[in-house]
């Protein structure tokens, strides 16, 4: 074989390994911020939706009767005592328009409910998941003298 | 005199081997850069999901205290209540202390355990006193 020769089929072996290479650091790194970028958007749902699960059982929102009057409410919280959900709030909550709801929920879409141990729903608001990616939260509260699951779900 | 350079009696020569050689050890640099990126970033699970399974626990200990079932201070009563409640990818372990009383299964050690403390009072005709609840809560 002459040196010509070589010389040529050395390029293009050196081209195909420099053109498989690079192909293969853009689609890598491709798929790692596309993988990125989910993770970092569950991460983000779920924290907010364990911050608002927090609000909803831990506080009584503001001011503390809103249920009295919900043209002064601030931020909903759900709670009479720690876990101990308040009926009246749950009730005025359960009884807001969706649009209304989500000026404090923001960003995602969100389904709301109180569940007994036996699965059986007691309380439902908000929009069933329809979207593509979704978190749900589940707390263990005391509902109307009972044992019950507070549920809620964020989605987009 | 001319040094003769060593030779790898090769049927082109000495700088084909070294031009594969070259190239599979740019590859092999490549190929870790990428390996190591993807272990980097995405190496460990999230955090985030350990808050929740805190929470768990922190509510089921809350509801059993309301209850009044951590005051009985019964270790029947207690793991027969928490594993009514208790969901089923979780297992959890209960200690009362001053009477270090435990109720659930042995804590593992091989992964995530969330664990937390709950205080209480508990109050009779005569005298009252003061207890807390210790937890530990884990993923099946």
């Amino acid at each position: 074989m002459s040196k010509a020769q070589i010389s040529t089929f050395d390029f293009y072996a050196a081209l195909m390994i420099a053109t498989v290479l690079i192909t293969l650091i853009i689609v890598s790194l491709n798929n790692y911020s596309v993988k990125l970028a989910q993770n970092q958007d569950a991460n983000e749902m779920l924290l907010e939706s364990l911050q608002i699960s927090d609000s909803f059982v831990k506080t009584f929102g503001n001011p503390t009767s809103w249920e009295n009057d919900i043209e002064t409410l601030n931020y909903i919280g759900l709670a009479e005592y720690d876990r101990i959900l308040s009926k009246d709030k749950v009730i005025q909550f359960a009884n807001f328009s969706y649009n209304f709801t989500q000026k404090y929920i923001r960003i995602y879409d969100y389904y709301f409910r109180i569940l007994d141990y036996n699965g059986t729903e007691l309380i439902t608001q908000g929009l069933i998941f329809n979207g593509t990616n979704s978190v749900t939260i589940r707390r263990h509260v005391i509902y109307d003298d009972g044992k019950a699951i507070m549920e809620l779900t964020l989605w987009k | 005199m001319m040094m003769e350079k060593p030779s790898w009696n090769l049927h082109f020569g000495n700088k084909a081997l070294i031009f594969t050689i070259d190239a599979v050890a740019a590859s092999i640099i490549v190929i870790t850069i990428l390996l190591v990126c993807y272990l980097y970033l995405f190496r460990t699970s999230s955090e985030i999901p350990n808050l929740s399974l805190l929470r768990t626990g922190d509510d089921i200990i809350t509801v059993l205290e309301y209850e009044g079932i951590i005051k009985t201070l019964d270790e029947n009563i207690i793991l027969s209540e928490l594993n009514k409640i208790l969901p089923v990818q979780y297992d959890m372990q209960i200690k009362i202390f001053s009477e270090i009383i435990t109720a659930g299964n042995q804590i593992p050690d091989d992964r995530f355990v969330a664990s937390g403390r709950r205080f209480f009072v508990i109050t009779n005709e005569t005298a009252s006193s003061n207890h807390f609840t210790q937890f530990w809560i884990w993923s099946k």
